[in-house]
């Protein structure tokens, strides 16, 4: 005799037996209707599911690669040269079309120690800033030679990123050492 | 000397598994999320559990590889943080992995389809898997409730009450 507990899950497994239920078994008329809704649930899962392939490709059940890990440093470089390039041009641009001029040589202070690599070695020279009353942001000539220099140092580090980095490394030093004498020069200047 | 006939069984036994269950839990996975993408994704990552796995219930695989789908997809919701549930769009998404034609995309063409997806779609998650379940995987209602970790009378009742509101679209749109 069955307990009240097992008529409900012995319902359900009648109406969801796949296979086809005796005729001899009796079946009450919710079992019917639960029964008829799962073989037309089974249809139509029967439908999609039809046509297997025998043949399965080995790729369907090959461990798929997950995302594959690109290196990113290519892109790290890059943007590491767009941004030294960026820097170096405002610093040029900012050397060529800047105001201040300067009082004092920056000769001295410009050129590199001698321990320092630097295979873009400014020119040095002593040569005096030639006031002018009236021309107060004349510029000295030996700054046209440097600056010129420096313009040269620019263009030839452009060419090679990867292998240039310390020599960035030294152009921008110089750069900057020209814009904070600019910066000096200038105040000086206004003062 | 071992490990490689114990390795070589494996290989076999995993490949007679994707033969025969392959289609069976990739439409339990499809059932539940709906995703053609995505149940490729989970097929695979459980066939390759169950290589590694330790199979001891001999006669039984088809279970035992819905087990592991079963999880995958509850962790996968789970990140989700999302119903699982189907649309037509996303049935509609079915491609189809080799050269024959898939059956999803067969049933996309034909009317069933959109009365498969609207059926699903009413059914809510517990009811979906147990259906689910009890039709790729053929198993006891007893089996459905431990690997659904509940109650046998509730998956019992998920059944029942899944059946009861498919019959509004599946029995009664053919009456």
């Amino acid at each position: 005799m069955k307990s009240h507990d097992e008529d409900p899950q012995r319902q359900l497994e009648l109406a969801t037996s796949v296979d086809p239920i005796p005729d001899d078994v009796p079946l009450d008329e919710e079992t019917r209707v639960l029964r008829a809704s799962w073989l037309a649930l089974s249809q139509l899962l029967d439908q999609a599911d039809a046509g297997p392939s025998d043949d399965i490709d080995e790729t369907v059940v090959s461990v798929r690669d997950g995302t594959k890990s690109r290196s990113r440093w290519p892109l790290v470089w890059v943007a590491i040269a767009a941004s030294l390039l960026l820097m170096v041009s405002s610093g040029w641009l900012l050397v060529r079309f800047g105001s201040p001029v300067r009082q004092s040589s920056p000769a001295d202070d410009m050129a590199e120690s001698p321990d320092r690599l630097d295979p873009f070695p400014v020119v040095a020279s002593q040569s005096k800033v030639e006031t002018n009353e009236d021309e107060e942001f004349s510029w000295d000539d030996s700054w046209d030679d440097q600056i010129a220099q420096v313009e040269e140092n620019v263009i030839l580090a452009g060419q090679d990123w990867y292998a240039l980095d310390q020599p960035y490394d030294s152009m921008s030093r110089q750069i900057e050492q020209f814009e904070g004498e600019l910066d000096d020069d200038f105040q000086d200047a206004s003062l | 000397m071992s490990q490689p006939n114990e390795q070589n069984s494996r290989v076999s036994r995993l490949s007679q598994w994707a033969c025969d269950h392959h289609a069976a839990v990739r439409g339990y996975v499809m059932g539940l999320v709906g995703s053609a993408e995505i149940a490729d994704d989970l097929v695979q990552e459980v066939f390759r559990r169950a290589a590694s796995a330790r199979y001891r219930e001999e006669g039984k695989a088809r279970a035992f590889l819905l087990r592991i789908a079963d999880r995958l997809v509850c962790d996968w919701a789970r990140r989700a943080n999302r119903e699982i549930t189907v649309d037509d769009d996303q049935w509609r998404q079915v491609e189809p992995e080799s050269q024959e034609p898939d059956p999803r995309v067969e049933l996309i063409q034909h009317e069933g389809q959109q009365r498969l997806a609207a059926a699903l779609e009413i059914l809510s998650d517990s009811q979906r898997r147990v259906l689910l379940l009890r039709y790729y995987g053929d198993m006891e209602f007893a089996e459905i409730a431990q690997l659904m970790n509940c109650p046998l009378n509730t998956a019992l009742s998920h059944c029942r009450r899944g059946l009861l509101a498919l019959r509004k679209i599946l029995v009664e749109t053919d009456e």
